[in-house]
């Protein structure tokens, strides 16, 4: 643990989350506004989202919570193109009401517009929020590092909300990592405050109550039937924080596969929302204690709003919303503590602020196992690059094997003959390489490697050197063992994750669409009408088209070899083929012209 | 690599007392226990129909008296019952079930036929219903018997698992039944017993019958400080026997409201000092569930600890083992990969890799034995393994993995029969010398593939590189080639057996080539096949015709090599 002043590590000012937070508080209700520009500071100009107060602005649609996936709608698709995880190809899930109100805000002439004047006074740019407003802040911040080209853009940007409900599940929380995004958001939370934990439970469960609750803090702090729905609400929301609280340590501390979870998990599902960017919890007593592991902000959410004597406290859960500014006014003096290295925690409490949040064993450990996850997945991610010295090793043997067969059969020709030592050799080689990747994706499929992996350039460029290397072999491979007859094609049947993951990577990378870069698997697609061809006796043109026009395409850009056009490969039976259905193309024909100077009639 | 590891006792028992089913089971034991307070008409009541499905098993009264015994599934079976006998395996071919749990069952067998198939059908509906089945005491024993028989009928891979509750139930059967429904890999995770250490019924039959009982899924142990989930069947073995309490029915709708009120609230600060993480959260599981106060753990417990430790390491060691045997796989690959260099190898020497390896002229056909041991082992133990599975559960994984077991079978099985005959043997495939493994992995095949009547395109035209399907082929080539030198020297009944059994071989070789179903390397100049072929042809009487007599003669296998024969 490590203290100092806030602004420094966090990179912005005590003075500005100060007038954030008064900002916040003063625009949360106006009903006719979406948002509200600040340009009064010298320092930064200040979007403030204003909050929503009825539950239908909560939760909407048919979920349970209210979820929604976040490309949903076509806007929004392509508005968050990076809020998924590439390789795993999941979509993120978000509010689906909070994403409406976005859309709202987002639709407008005006925000656009005032955005865009802010880049350009070269200002930093704060968006801003409590409550609800502090959820939409969120989307609103994601959006603008979407449209930022590059980094130095994105720098000063920040977004900072106070009380805010859950937007996301993991999938945003692990995108925001993955592009380094997630120091742009800091996300004030009392102890107390129930708000944060809301969307933790299914509308079902609180519906009335939360009618109440809204309604008790739009009329400021005046009604008569908190009292009495105050003790069940906060039950309510607690049990089901403590329900996915649990699930979530639950599978960070067991050591089996399967458990008795899964089975209770299909007749209670938890809420999907999860923490993400950086947490400052406020403790009460002044001080306020940042965390930027999202396992542990989760636990701390249930651990630090346990109550030992109910009834009094309650109250003050729902009350502790409505009040930032006080206690920010006294904390933000005081030092604050970063809680990082988890794992080393001491379970007992040790006099530090953590003790206020977490005090019992229980609570200590989950934290701790929290940290052990983030340290295990930096253990992966080394062990990983352990192994870089034989993958570059075997690639440089697939590399001398494909400038040997250039000239004569061809790369893909020769490894799917295997007539030569060489070829076995090659096929080592591969199966080598296919162990390691293999193990890369496994371990990706169950985030077991550190958010950032898949937005490494490193193994982006790795990854694609690998694929536009190997997967010709194996495809190779599949048609020279006929696994097409039994399993179907390869691309649908047999084609590994290893090169999948990999394609996705520079695609996204790129910001091209999906298929964009299946240069590594033309083959796959030359096998299938030339089996068209010779079984039935026709192809599809439009197929046959688009692959001569990709072939001839990266061919020209050097991604695909020109042993392709060799007298003996299996492209030459297949564009004989086209010759006899006359659906050869033009581009083909001149390439074959310029680089085999054969004559082709 | 350091290991922070933990024991999630603690947070599993909490999300089970935040989460519904547990508490809809206990209102659904209440409610009949009013409908049918001594269960004897029906033992059973559907509480509620759907979303999920409520069974709930009632307890008659004098049930648990002088039932405590067990039952061997063979007396079982002579009483012709026989419903548990899927559960059998390899390892455990019987397992033994309480007396009393069983007599229930038994009484009401047809009506429990019915809800069974009811609720398989449900599960195979467009919209099947989630099922939890639940009772207290032998009730409860009885509703994991029954959840037994359901899970047999589901089709796991696509109905979502039931969830069996039982409270304060005694354990049902011994420790054969226990590994058995351990061998299913996902079934101990339909099991939740809930336990109080107020409750004396669970340990009633254990007491009585020291070291017979096991209990097996996931076990809920409360006490009046708290409570955590245990998995060990040895720790909660031991935790059950401890119970000293003579209550005679204990109110778990109590107990649980109590408890989910105490997973909300904080408790006292810790003042456990413990850095080891495993330790930590083990002693915080001992103290829910009572069995430690703050104090310094007595030797007693500090040894019920170190079993813990053990228990937990093992399960971490078994996982990554799991997640290890890919890595395996890969390496099996790599063997694969040589051994079908070295066939290709050696048709280029003009004699096939059987005759290769069985003359070991070569110092490569060392490293062959080298990998051919490797991969036997291997398959040895892979089969075993799938072998043990019970049979349901095992011929869904199977199919996957037996293309893989195939092709290793037809490629390393002709490298055994060489050893065999080279160290003199006879008789492979009769004398019970042929391994296991093939015999089990060829056998599985032909449960799955049927034969086909007329060779596909494909198959013809890579028939070039192709195995030979039957790869026990050498074996008889081996025999065939004895047998001429029995129609050589034998004796004239020995000779027109001989004479007999060559036909016979001559005419399924023929059969195959029709088939394409035999490696064209059979046809390489100084294989044992054109040995066996050449001193047939000397032994045979003359004149003599037949159709493979023509396909030789035509030199037809020039053809066949190139699939247009």
């Amino acid at each position: 643990m490590d203290s100092g002043t806030l602004g420094k590590k966090i990179g912005i000012s005590e003075e500005l989350i100060k007038k954030s937070c008064t900002l916040s508080l003063s625009y949360r209700f106006y009903n006719e506004l979406l948002f509200h520009v600040d340009n009064s500071s010298s320092d930064a100009v200040f979007i403030v989202f204003t909050g929503s107060w009825m539950v239908k602005e909560w939760f909407s649609g048919d979920q349970a919570f209210g979820e929604t996936r976040i490309d949903s709608k076509d806007w929004s698709k392509k508005a968050f193109p990076s809020m998924r995880s590439i390789g795993n190809d999941d979509v993120a899930i978000v509010n689906q009401a909070f994403l409406k109100r976005f859309e709202l805000v987002s639709k407008g002439s005006e925000f656009v517009e005032k955005v865009t004047s802010a880049v350009d006074g070269k200002k930093p740019i704060i968006f801003t929020g409590h409550s609800s407003g502090g959820a939409v802040a969120v989307l609103a911040t994601i959006w603008f590092l979407e449209r930022q080209s590059s980094e130095a853009n994105t720098g000063t940007a920040k977004c900072v909300t106070f009380g805010a409900p859950l937007v996301g599940d993991y999938i945003v929380s692990h995108a925001l990592k993955r592009e380094k995004w997630s120091k742009h958001f800091i996300h004030f939370v009392k102890r107390y405050d129930i708000v944060p934990r809301i969307l933790l439970a299914p509308r079902s469960s609180i519906q009335q109550e939360l009618e109440h609750v809204l309604r008790y803090y739009t009329a400021n702090g005046h009604h008569d039937q908190l009292e009495s729905i105050a003790p069940d609400f906060y039950e309510k929301v607690m049990r089901s924080t403590s329900f996915l609280a649990s699930h979530a340590a639950e599978k960070l501390k067991r050591n089996t596969d399967y458990s008795l979870l899964e089975t209770i998990t299909n007749f209670t599902k938890p809420s999907p929302y999860r923490p993400s960017g950086t947490y400052i919890f406020c403790t009460g007593t002044g001080k306020l204690v940042h965390l930027d592991n999202p396992e542990a902000v989760l636990q701390l959410l249930f651990f630090s709003c346990q109550v030992s004597h109910k009834n009094e406290i309650i109250r003050s859960c729902i009350n502790a919303h409505l009040d930032y500014a006080t206690e920010l006014e006294r904390s933000l003096e005081e030092n604050v503590v970063y809680v990082d290295r988890l794992e080393k925690l001491p379970p007992a409490s040790d006099g530090s602020a953590l003790d206020d949040l977490a005090q019992n064993a229980r609570g200590r450990l989950c934290l701790r196992a929290a940290g052990a996850l983030e340290k295990q997945k930096q253990e992966n991610q080394q062990q990983i690059i352990g192994k870089k010295a034989t993958m570059e090793k075997e690639m440089k043997v697939l590399e001398e094997y494909r400038t040997f067969n250039a000239q004569k059969v061809g790369y893909y020709d020769a490894f799917k003959k295997q007539n030569e030592e060489r070829d076995f050799a090659a096929n080592v080689s591969r199966l080598e390489l296919a162990g390691i990747w293999d193990e890369i994706i496994e371990m990706l499929k169950g985030y077991c490697l550190p958010d950032e992996f898949e937005g490494e350039d490193s193994w982006i460029e790795l990854g694609t050197k690998f694929r536009r290397l190997v997967e010709p072999l194996d495809i190779a491979n599949y048609y020279r063992h006929a696994k097409n007859e039994d399993s179907g094609a390869y691309m649908i049947k047999g084609r590994p994750r290893r090169y999948r993951y990999p394609q996705r990577w520079l695609e996204k990378k790129k910001g091209w669409e999906s298929g964009a870069c299946g240069e590594s698997c033309f083959w796959a697609e030359v096998e299938e009408l030339l089996k068209l061809a010779s079984n039935d006796g026709e192809v599809n043109e439009t197929r046959a088209k688009e692959l001569q026009e990709r072939i001839a395409k990266w061919v020209e850009q050097g991604v695909a070899g020109k042993d392709v056009f060799l007298e003996d490969s299996t492209f030459l039976k297949l564009w004989e083929e086209l010759g006899r259905l006359k659906l050869q193309q033009e581009s083909i024909h001149t390439l074959m012209t310029k680089f085999t100077k054969l004559s082709v009639s | 690599m350091t290991i922070n590891q933990f024991s999630s006792g603690l947070e599993s028992a909490n999300f089970v007392l935040t989460s519904d089913p547990v508490h809809q089971a206990w209102s659904a034991i209440e409610k009949q226990k009013q409908i049918n307070p001594n269960a004897e008409l029906s033992l059973f009541s559907e509480i509620q129909p759907e979303n999920p499905t409520i069974i709930a098993f009632g307890t008659p009264p004098g049930s648990l008296q002088g039932q405590e015994g067990l039952v061997s599934l063979s007396k079982l079976k002579q009483d012709n019952f026989a419903h548990f006998e899927f559960l059998c395996n390899k390892t455990n071919p019987s397992f033994s079930l309480n007396q009393a749990a069983i007599k229930l069952f038994q009484s009401q067998y047809r009506e429990l036929l019915q809800l069974k198939e009811k609720l398989v059908e449900n599960s195979k509906s467009k919209t099947p219903s989630l099922v939890i089945i639940t009772g207290q005491s032998v009730g409860g024993s009885v509703a994991t018997l029954f959840t037994l028989w359901l899970l047999q009928g589901l089709n796991l891979s696509k109905a979502k698992r039931p969830l069996c509750v039982t409270f304060g139930s005694p354990l049902v059967g011994d420790k054969h039944l226990q590994e058995c429904v351990l061998q299913f890999s996902t079934w101990k995770s339909c099991f939740l017993h809930i336990v109080s250490n107020q409750d004396p019924t669970p340990q009633l039959f254990i007491s009585r019958n020291p070291g017979y009982y096991k209990p097996f899924g996931t076990f809920l142990l409360c006490s009046a400080s708290g409570c955590a989930c245990f998995e060990d069947p040895d720790i909660i073995l031991e935790q059950l026997v401890k119970t000293n309490s003579q209550n005679q029915q204990c109110h778990y709708g109590k107990i649980l409201g109590d408890l989910k009120c105490k997973a909300l609230c904080s408790v006292l600060k810790s003042t456990e000092a413990e850095r080891d993480s495993l330790q930590a959260s083990l002693i915080t599981q001992l103290q829910a569930i009572g069995i430690l106060s703050q104090k310094q753990p007595s030797t007693e417990i500090q040894s019920l600890i170190l079993r813990m430790k053990k228990h937990e390491t093992k399960l971490l060691i078994q996982k990554k083992k799991i997640s290890d045997s890919d890595k395996k796989l890969n390496e099996m690959k790599v063997y694969m990969a040589f051994l079908e260099w070295y066939k290709k190898d050696s048709k280029k020497h003009k004699i096939g890799y059987y005759d290769r390896y069985r003359n070991q002229g070569n110092i490569s056909d060392v490293n062959v034995n080298e990998y051919k041991k490797k991969l036997m082992n291997y398959w040895e133990d892979s089969v075993a393994e799938v072998e043990n599975k019970p049979q349901i559960e095992g011929a869904y994984f199977r199919v996957r993995w037996l293309w893989a077991g195939t092709n290793y079978r037809r490629m390393v099985e002709p490298l055994n029969i060489a050893d065999y005959y080279r160290d003199g043997g006879k008789n492979y495939k009769s004398d019970g010398k042929r391994p296991k493994q093939f015999i089990l992995l060829e056998d599985w095949l032909t449960k799955v593939v049927k034969p086909e009547a007329t060779p596909s395109k494909s198959k013809k035209e890579t028939v070039g590189s192709s195995l030979n399907e039957d790869s026990c082929f050498w074996a008889h080539v081996e025999e065939a080639r004895s047998l001429c030198k029995l129609v050589k020297n034998g004796s004239v009944e020995e000779k027109e057996r001989a004479v007999q059994e060559l036909k016979n071989f001559e005419a399924d070789v023929y059969g195959s080539l029709k088939n394409y179903a035999l490696s064209p390397e059979i046809f390489l100049e100084k294989s044992s096949f054109m040995q066996w072929w050449k001193e047939y042809k000397g032994v045979v009487e003359q004149p003599y015709s037949s159709l493979l007599l023509e396909f030789m003669k035509d030199r037809n296998y020039e053809a066949y090599k190139e699939g247009k024969f």
